[in-house]
């Protein structure tokens, strides 16, 4: 191999550490199931090595991610590995008039899971949720009863979800206090409904089912059941409960685990980034790295005093959210004084009269508002920069790159460590641009989204001529996705990106609606074989499976 | 018995900010007190708010569901003891130093540039023309964060007010509307859009990057009109000026309430690096490499001027020794003439920039240009440490001969053609420049100059089509479809639309009496530019392409003077310039310099009010 004909001596001072080298390898089948027909097998590789297959299936007609790997030996007595990445639709949040194709949403998925655990059973032997966002969970919630039989032999998730780590229950409870903040004024019956609240409205849909985000309603029931109105934190904790505490991972950047057959695979882990100095970092515009985690303290403290002063229109606003004392007050919303009640007031002051006499468009009514939704765009982003990016290592050791919803500062923080190169302690190590270089599947970010594809440091290295793509898109449902700053809705996938994808790929791409014919001429004599599931009714497959055979016997 | 109006109206302000006032170090010079003329008799008397004929204060605050009653400076009570005492509890108040601050602002600039300021037209989709802004909108609680804003959509100043966590900015609410610097940057932003309409587009690293640093440039000198504050700090460092302190630099609360800062930028830099501009491509950074230069050159200027005065008093400069009390006061003296001086000297250089797309050398060319022709003789050396500050930092200006000033002046006709026909040209022009008082009439005297200039200009000359040519050469546009003229410029009925922006008479008044009348014309014109140069070669042989993807303007300011009619420098920007075009259409596609993803402009809130204190989202 490559790495080993040409080993580069990094000065690193992470490959001198073997101590947390040897921690960082972390066997991660536990449990009995790796059975002693299995190990036999595995011990006997080494003679006479099996050569091993790698499915890959993107459930497809969903805007949200649906993954699921698995590893097989030729050898059909040997039980395959089964990997389930993410499991969630974008929730529809408006008429279905309006969003007619986001509607269909929850029924694929549905679809997707029965047809799932219909041919491979309930038990995974990796459940990876990258997020919590509800585009790549709620599939858990929406067919709650087909994975009511739900076995996992181990959950995959980020340290963010550590209960018992510091700092992730600091970060976690920023993003709640934010949430809760946001929920309160899309909820407040001023503002409840209306079109000026539709962008964060919009990205509030991603922490649950309206009314249920902030109010803690939809946690997991004490039986250990889930409600039909969860909240993503729910969904992983009730994933968790189904694990078992030993049985549950909290994955930190730059550690090697174990997938595959017998486990002889290796999963590194490239994010989210864990860096003290930057999450507590009072100044984000200061010198040096940029920022991963945007939001700050104040601006979640600003947008719950905002959210105290309109969550309750007809009662006076408790004094400590005011700026100014009680005689100095004088309420006032626009159109109070509109219809003819207390014209008294309206003639008597002249600055409220000129106030409105303006035009609607040069009146300043909804100038607050900008610090609600950059707040929530923020908190979005954060989240985004939470996801557990993984590089999948193949027998030939190629690379499947899972990157989640990753945004820029998420990708910046895979050059923040090297990887473990060998199983073997204080060996040479690994730097992504390594990784990238052999990566051959890229599945895109955040549903190719303009900023969730680093370019010079990113996709520009993934110089494998024979990478391919997959994008968990609808672009019908991206575009129904509509706001005032936004009419065209979301711009998935980016022109920009997806040209570049289809020059860098040479077209081998596999979209969540694309075409099967084009699809599978693309894919002629790719590393991968394409192949589709059952059409739904609609005529359109339920998903795509890239199927990738091992070249190389000689691991 | 009618008594006669008084000369002035005195409001009372915080100096800085609130926090000056509640430290012992600094209460002595926290509260000043600012002089406005009083109304004359043809301008409208000041109203509850306060209105008059530049602002009207609106105190709505949606963001808390409040408005507060407006202040009414003419109560009795009110005049008798210089409006209300500062106070951050009391929003009157808040409405008094808007308006006190921002009318200083307007009155700098009127003063300095000889006439009276307007600002920007806006555009009215309906009936396709631009209509004149009378007043300007001061909203002293419009949002709560920690911003504040020139929405020139909504031809308003915004303020905001926040509750901060940092114990250091000694409140628990701060409250943009009651820090000097903001509301003089804010209305600085007003103020120079309303000059120039086009700078707020991005067109270079330099174009936003010279808002801000103008807006700061104005913010940092009226400081040194304070002058206990100026003399208390002499005093201290014994006749330094050059370190880190209150006068150095901006808004101290807002910086200590959002991220615990000293102050929001600082422009004491004693070692300047050349090679940061280079580097330097966020807006507000960038212009406070320009700030710092023109610091840098005022604090030159305010050594030249006291060494001697130091040697009179036996005392070598920053020793920190005690100064007789008449040295530091004759000192403050120089401080604050000097501060003066170089800001009007950035002031009038307003009216010697290009129409379009400034860059910083520029603005150094239009300093000395505007200058010299007011003061011929710079005994001082005023200029050579202008241009000598500017070049330690990198700043300079393109294709000169060097950087003395004599070089840096901008380029006569004669210069630039070769020969001067067009000054003759003028006779034919006859305006109407009577001098108008009320602010109706001068709206009204602007807008009919600019469309007399345009039939003059623009329509083909009758006796002498020749001098078409010529005017177009030296304004960098084209009347005509010529041959050689990209297609790509904007058209109406088959002919380049070509804009007279403005039309401004100037009457200024040099240190030895000298009286300056001139006339500033600025003309533009808009050609489609793409980020493909094959589409944009295509769109400039006039073959149909697509919307375009940006505005690439051109054009030229003229300075005439009116005395013998005389058209003494042409500052142009070609409309067909194939490099300026390269250089736009590469800044635009590389934001901050860095495309990281595969975002090509920036959206939302800071392409939608690109005037922020601080920009959402970052």
């Amino acid at each position: 191999m490559a790495d080993r004909e040409n080993p580069r001596p990094r000065a690193n001072k992470k490959t001198e550490k073997p101590a947390q080298e040897s921690s960082r390898e972390k066997s991660t089948a536990k449990g009995g199931r790796t059975t002693a027909s299995v190990r036999k097998k595995a011990a006997t590789e080494r003679e006479k090595p099996a050569r091993s297959m790698v499915a890959i299936r993107m459930y497809r007609g969903i805007l949200g991610d649906f993954f699921f790997i698995r590893h097989s030996l030729d050898d059909k007595k040997v039980k395959p590995f089964k990997m389930l990445i993410d499991c969630g639709v974008l929730q529809r949040i408006g008429s279905e008039e309006k969003k007619p194709t986001t509607a269909l949403g929850k029924e694929r998925i549905i679809a997707g899971v029965k047809n799932l655990i219909g041919e491979f059973g309930s038990d995974f032997d990796v459940v990876v949720v990258t997020h919590e966002h509800y585009d790549h969970l709620s599939g858990f919630i929406h067919a709650r009863d087909i994975f009511d039989s739900l076995e996992l032999r181990n959950l995959w998730v980020a340290w963010t979800e550590d209960r018992s780590d510091a700092l992730a229950n600091a970060y976690r409870d920023k993003k709640n206090r934010a949430v809760a903040a946001l929920t309160a004024l899309v909820d407040s019956p001023a503002l409840k409904d209306t079109e000026k609240m539709n962008t964060v409205r919009d990205l509030m849909q991603f922490y649950g089912p309206p009314g249920n985000v902030g109010s803690g309603v939809g946690m997991v029931a004490d039986n250990g059941a889930l409600s039909g109105n969860a909240s993503c934190e729910a969904v992983i904790d009730w994933l968790k409960q189904r694990a078992g505490a030993t049985n549950t991972s909290y994955l930190k950047p730059g550690e090697v685990h174990k997938w595959g057959v017998g486990n002889t695979l290796r999963a590194y882990v490239l994010g989210p980034p864990r860096d003290d100095d930057r999450l507590r970092k009072l100044d984000p515009s200061g010198e040096g790295k940029r920022e991963v985690y945007l939001a700050k303290g104040e601006d979640v403290a600003a947008v719950s005093s905002l959210a105290a002063v309109h969550a309750d229109l007809e009662g006076a606003s408790a004094g400590s959210d005011q700026p100014f004392s009680l005689p100095y007050r004088r309420e006032y919303f626009p159109g109070k004084f509109a219809a003819g009640n207390s014209d008294d007031i309206l003639s008597s002051d002249p600055i409220v009269k000129k106030y409105e006499q303006i035009p609607a468009s040069e009146r300043i009514d909804e100038e607050w508002l900008g610090s609600a939704e950059s707040l929530a765009l923020k908190i979005d982003g954060d989240v985004n920069n939470t996801s557990l990016v993984l590089a999948l290592e193949l027998p030939d050791r190629e690379i499947l790159l899972f990157a989640a919803d990753a945004q820029v500062g998420n990708w910046l923080s895979w050059r923040d460590q090297d990887y473990p190169a060998d199983d073997v302690v204080n060996t040479e190590t690994l730097s992504i641009d390594r990784l990238l270089s052999r990566t051959i599947l890229y599945k895109v970010g955040h549903h190719a989204s303009h900023n969730a594809t680093l370019r010079e440091g990113g996709l520009e290295l993934m110089t494998d001529p024979r990478l391919c793509a997959m994008i968990p898109l609808v672009q019908k449902v991206a575009s129904e996705q509509k706001t005032k700053s936004a009419p065209k809705g979301w711009q998935m996938p980016y022109e920009n990106l997806d040209k570049r994808l289809k020059e860098r790929t040479r077209g081998r791409i596999v979209r969540g609606d694309g075409d099967v014919n084009e699809e599978t001429t693309a894919f002629k004599g790719s590393v991968f074989n394409v192949s589709y599931g059952p059409d739904t009714k609609t005529k359109d497959p339920l998903w795509v499976e890239l199927t990738y055979e091992q070249k190389n016997n000689a691991i | 018995m009618k008594y006669p109006p008084p000369s002035t109206r005195r409001l009372r302000v915080y100096a800085f900010d609130p926090q000056s006032a509640i430290m012992l170090g600094t209460v002595g010079y926290a509260y000043a007190t600012i002089d406005l003329p009083w109304e004359q008799v043809w301008e409208q008397p000041l109203e509850r708010g306060p209105v008059n004929e530049y602002f009207e204060v609106i105190d709505i605050d949606p963001a808390s569901k409040q408005f507060y009653d407006a202040v009414d400076l003419n109560d009795k009570y009110l005049l008798a003891q210089n409006g209300l005492a500062p106070s951050e509890g009391n929003p009157q108040f808040h409405q008094q130093m808007v308006f006190a601050v921002a009318m200083k602002v307007v009155r700098l600039f009127e003063r300095a540039l000889g006439r009276k300021i307007l600002w920007a037209p806006v555009w009215n989709r309906e009936t396709g023309t631009y209509e004149a802004v009378k007043r300007l909108r001061i909203y002293p609680h419009a949002i709560r964060e920690a911003n504040a804003y020139y929405s020139f959509d909504k031809h308003a100043l915004l303020f905001g007010y926040f509750r901060s966590q940092n114990l250091f900015a000694g409140a628990s609410w701060i409250f943009t509307a009651l820090s000097h610097d903001i509301i003089a940057h804010e209305t600085t932003h007003a103020v120079l859009d309303g000059l120039h309409r086009r700078y707020k587009e991005a067109t270079s690293p330099d174009s936003r990057a010279f808002h801000e640093a103008f807006a700061d440039i104005v913010a940092l000198f009226s400081h040194f009109t304070l002058t206990e504050a100026v003399y208390a700090h002499i005093q201290e460092k014994g006749g330094d000026l050059d370190s880190e302190s209150l006068l150095s630099g901006l808004a101290r609360q807002f910086a200590a309430g959002t991220s615990g800062h000293g102050a929001l930028r600082q422009y004491i830099d004693k070692q300047p690096d050349p090679e940061l501009l280079a580097n330097t491509l966020e807006c507000h950074d960038r212009g406070a490499i320009l700030v710092a230069a023109v610091f840098d050159a005022f604090l030159q200027i305010y050594k030249t001027r006291t060494d001697d005065l130091l040697r009179i008093g036996k005392v070598e400069r920053g020793q920190g020794k005690r100064l007789d009390s008449d040295l530091a006061r004759r000192l403050t003296d120089e401080a604050t003439k000097t501060a003066e001086h170089v800001l009007r000297m950035c002031i009038r250089a307003m009216d010697y920039l290009p129409p379009v797309d400034v860059r910083f050398g520029e603005f150094l060319r239009a300093i000395i240009t505007a200058d010299a022709d007011l003061v011929p003789e710079d005994t001082r050396n005023y200029r050579i440490a202008f241009s000598e500050a500017f070049l330690r930092r990198g700043i300079t200006a393109g294709n000169c001969l060097s950087t003395s000033p004599e070089s840096l002046l901008w380029d006569s006709p004669e210069q630039l053609l070769g020969q001067d026909d067009l000054s003759k040209d003028f006779r034919d022009l006859n305006l109407s420049l009577e001098p108008q008082y009320d602010r109706d009439a001068i709206i009204h005297q602007a807008e009919e100059l600019r469309k007399q200039v345009w039939r003059w200009l623009v329509l083909p000359d009758k006796k002498d089509i020749a001098i078409d040519l010529q005017w177009e050469k030296a304004l960098g546009v084209y009347f005509a479809l010529r041959e050689n003229a990209p297609k790509s410029i904007a058209q109406a009925e088959g002919f380049p639309k070509v804009e007279v922006h403005s039309v401004r008479v100037t009457r200024r008044a040099g240190p030895d009496g000298q009286d300056l009348r001139q006339l500033v014309i600025e003309v533009t014109q808009r050609r489609r530019g793409y980020f493909d140069p094959e589409q944009q070669k295509k769109a400039d042989r006039g073959e149909p392409v697509g919307r375009e993807d940006f505005n690439f303007r051109g054009g030229a300011t003229l300075i005439i003077d009116l005395r013998d009619r005389h058209l003494r420098f042409v500052i142009r920007k070609r409309i067909d310039d194939p490099e300026r075009l390269n250089e736009q259409r590469a800044y635009l596609q590389q934001p901050g310099g860095a495309a990281f993803t595969y975002i090509p402009a920036a959206t939302g809130a800071a392409a939608r009010e690109p005037f922020a204190m601080a920009h959402r989202g970052e």
